[in-house]
């Protein structure tokens, strides 16, 4: 049947562009056509996701005040109108305070390492959230942003920019299996690698000396990297809940719970600049109840004056 | 299909995926994030036979592979998904007017992309969490199901308004 051929070619020729896609990806890794496609779609595609997201927001609010009203209405009659009133004023302002706070913990740990911050709204969440990592923000070239570039809250660490476009960029975060970041335990200096298990909660810590000492409760802050790219140091990562016994291997490894809810992302800040001074230790949230041990001599990277 | 019909699927599913990481995924809903682009490439599957299906499934993954925030080799959703739009156009030959069909089998074609999507992603690297895999799982199929009561007669509303067309023709390209 003449039907049955075009439907076979339309499947083989459907299949082949994908596979050419693929190729052309694997080949380039991840330059050429296929970023300039990508690049090409993030900017016009970003303004209608900005606008839809904004427009996703207003409607959280507005179901928020919504509960709000319903719960009033059993309330006696001629309150229900002002109790309207107040509480929708209530419902703003508490949302408007909840980002404020927010902003209060970034400036601050921004404040303390000295990092020169651009606050950055989430947009768009990996729409396989299962298991893809990433997250878009409405912060892109123009605002001086590069690939490459530590995003953080006021928490902890995010993750790290892997393309930009003009207007907004894609955030690898913490979680993501191909996530890996120079870390080291606060107050020591055991260095290792923090890599994504693909799972929101658990992090996995690598040591670089197996028979280094770690326990549960230790902090972990980044250990930064050349020029603050893709990390700068001093950003805290998270808390060691386990630890795995490896007999027999090379490296030791724990299991890290981020100080960041990496599946809840709302307001976030990139680095553009790395801070004059590594700030060591002095981000970590204050220890829960035994002092850390007195930071000994370390072998992270001596901060680079960056006079220029 | 006539031009506007194919301009109707276009438009349908850049909608999806605009709406998917932006509003969806931002509603932080239990469990796993309504896969809205599977339902909406079910329903033209459906509707339209195995060509349409495969062209609405090609679409739908080069969007996931290509719009921000997607960051997976591209053209690796467009083979799976051109190849699950081809298989769930051949369900449209049994033309049924049940309501219920079209929502178990949004479900299951949501059930079938996550199970392969995990599998892709332990490939790449990720761990397996049986607890999260099976509230995924669950809620998955649920919301995909829950979408598809309003989307499946809005996509055969529109394929109606967009002028009637012989059973013959509808099957070529």
């Amino acid at each position: 049947m003449r039907d049955s051929t075009r439907l076979r070619t339309v499947l083989a020729v459907l299949l082949l562009l994908s596979f050419t896609f693929v190729a052309l990806e694997l080949r380039t890794s991840g330059s050429g056509l296929t970023k300039s496609l990508r690049e090409f779609t993030a900017n016009v595609i970003s303004p209608i996701q900005e606008s839809s997201s904004n427009f996703t927001n207003s409607i959280k609010n507005f179901s928020n005040t919504w509960t709000e009203i319903r719960t009033a209405r059993s309330q006696v009659k001629d309150l229900q109108s002002e109790n309207l009133l107040l509480k929708e004023e209530l419902a703003k302002s508490e949302e408007n305070r909840r980002r404020a706070a927010e902003l209060d913990a970034l400036l601050k740990l921004a404040g303390i390492g000295t990092y020169e911050i651009v606050p950055a709204k989430v947009i768009a969440i990996g729409s396989a959230q299962d298991y893809s990592w990433t997250i878009t923000i409405d912060v892109g070239q123009i605002d001086g942003i590069t690939t490459d570039m530590t995003v953080l809250t006021g928490q902890g660490l995010v993750g790290r920019t892997v393309s930009v476009a003009n207007s907004s960029s894609t955030v690898a975060l913490l979680a993501d299996p191909s996530s890996k970041v120079g870390a080291r335990i606060g107050g020591k200096g055991e260095l290792g690698f923090i890599g994504g298990t693909g799972l929101p909660s658990e992090l996995e810590f690598e040591l670089f000396d197996p028979i280094a000492e770690i326990n549960k409760g230790d902090r972990i802050v980044t250990w930064g990297s050349e020029n603050g790219r893709p990390f700068v140091p001093g950003v805290p990562i998270g808390e060691v809940i386990s630890i795995k016994s490896s007999p027999g291997l090379l490296t030791k490894s724990a299991r890290v719970k981020p100080y960041v809810n990496l599946s809840t992302l709302d307001l976030v800040s990139v680095v553009v600049e790395q801070p004059r001074i590594d700030p060591r230790d002095s981000l970590l949230p204050p220890a829960p109840v035994t002092p850390t041990p007195s930071p000994s001599i370390s072998i992270s990277p001596s901060p680079s004056p960056s006079v220029e | 299909m006539n031009v506007y019909k194919y301009f109707a699927l276009v438009i349908s599913i850049v909608i999806a995926a605009v709406l998917q990481p932006t509003f969806f995924a931002k509603l932080f809903l239990p469990g796993a994030t309504p896969d809205i682009l599977i339902v909406v490439l079910t329903s033209w599957a459906l509707l339209k036979g195995p060509a349409v299906g495969a062209i609405a499934g090609f679409l739908t993954g080069f969007l996931i592979d290509v719009l921000p925030p997607g960051d997976h080799l591209m053209g690796i959703s467009s083979i799976f998904l051109t190849i699950i739009g081809y298989l769930v156009g051949y369900l449209s030959q049994n033309q049924s007017r049940s309501f219920v069909r079209p929502l178990v089998i949004s479900a299951s074609v949501a059930n079938v992309f996550f199970i392969v999507r995990s599998i892709w992603a332990n490939i790449s690297g990720a761990e397996f969490s049986l607890n999260i895999f099976a509230v995924n799982f669950l809620t998955q199929g649920l919301y995909a199901a829950l979408l598809a009561v309003f989307i499946y007669p809005a996509i055969g509303l529109l394929d109606k308004k967009l002028g009637p067309i012989s059973r013959a023709e509808e099957l070529r390209v």
